[in-house]
């Protein structure tokens, strides 16, 4: 079912899964709601409103005007 | 390199360096033309010679995705900021011994979950995460369908909890593979387990918000 879910079935082994799965009353709820579920996780997918990435710049070259070359290789 | 064929964050995403602002230009040395349109691993090669204007296309390539991870383990904004900023601070001071064979993102957010790691092993054990709902989340917009968006927010909210419930060694690889998408090849290697026990992790995640999804679901049907 991970296999399947993960796009790493083949087309025969999928068609066999969801033949399987129409008839199992296991196997059936179980991999529809695996389904939804990963296209729900999907949609958490998000990005900040405002970009760390100035931030983060500005940081590292604060830090490297301060400690030319890597003085803070032992952690800063 | 292996850094193109799986480029991402998707290519329509990147800021291109033609896009920065003057003063952007002017602290990578004023070049006329900039590193925008390379690839991560050319990118990687120039900052290992010295280049800091190819660095930063870096950090503005994979800095807010970095994030966005690191937000999702740790629960706490400034906290993931900080994260971020070590992280990309120690790509930099090791980016010479960066090996080409990896992609360099896959690298990078190994060096960021590692940092997140260590600094969630000095945090004394009753010590919460804290939760920062906001910090990532769309603002709420019912104006149209507003039962149909009202429910799909609800169920967004129940999906979060229980992605923050999980215990971080079963959290990370759902966060990795699911949520933002990156393949299992990628995931796993970022956090340095073999493919199979990354599998392994993922699937039993995968089960345990399945049944906060469920639950949810069974109730809302009452």
């Amino acid at each position: 079912m991970s296999a399947y879910l993960d796009g790493e079935l083949g087309a025969e082994e999928r068609r066999r899964l969801e033949r399987h799965s129409d008839l199992c009353p296991e196997c059936g709820p179980m991999l529809r709601t695996l389904v939804r579920l990963t296209h729900e996780l999907r949609d958490l997918r998000r990005r900040p409103e405002r970009s760390v990435a100035p931030g983060v710049i500005e940081r590292w070259m604060e830090t490297e005007r301060t400690f030319p070359g890597g003085a803070a290789r032992d952690g800063w | 390199m292996a850094g193109d064929r799986h480029a991402f964050p998707p290519a329509s995403r990147r800021v291109r360096f033609g896009e920065m602002s003057d003063s952007d230009a002017s602290s990578s040395g004023g070049l006329a033309s900039g590193p925008g349109g390379l690839g991560d691993g050319e990118l990687v090669g120039l900052a290992a010679a010295g280049r800091r204007d190819a660095f930063e296309e870096l950090v503005r390539r994979h800095a807010d995705q970095l994030y966005a991870v690191i937000l999702r383990l740790t629960g706490d904004a400034g906290e993931a900021e900080e994260v971020v900023q070590e992280a990309f601070l120690r790509a930099w001071r090791g980016i010479d011994r960066f090996e080409r064979r990896a992609q360099f993102f896959t690298w990078l957010y190994r060096i960021g979950l590692n940092e997140a790691k260590r600094r969630a092993g000095r945090r004394p054990a009753s010590e919460p995460l804290s939760v920062e709902d906001g910090a990532l989340a769309q603002t709420a917009d019912f104006s149209h369908a507003p039962e149909r968006r009202a429910e799909q927010h609800a169920l967004r909210v129940v999906l979060e909890r229980a992605v923050r419930d999980l215990p971080a060694g079963y959290r990370a690889p759902l966060i990795l593979r699911d949520v933002e998408g990156l393949s299992t090849e990628q995931a796993a290697e970022i956090m340095g387990l073999k493919e199979a026990a990354f599998k392994s992790r993922l699937h039993r995640a995968r089960l345990k918000v399945r049944d906060a999804m469920d639950a949810y679901l069974a109730d809302d049907a009452r």
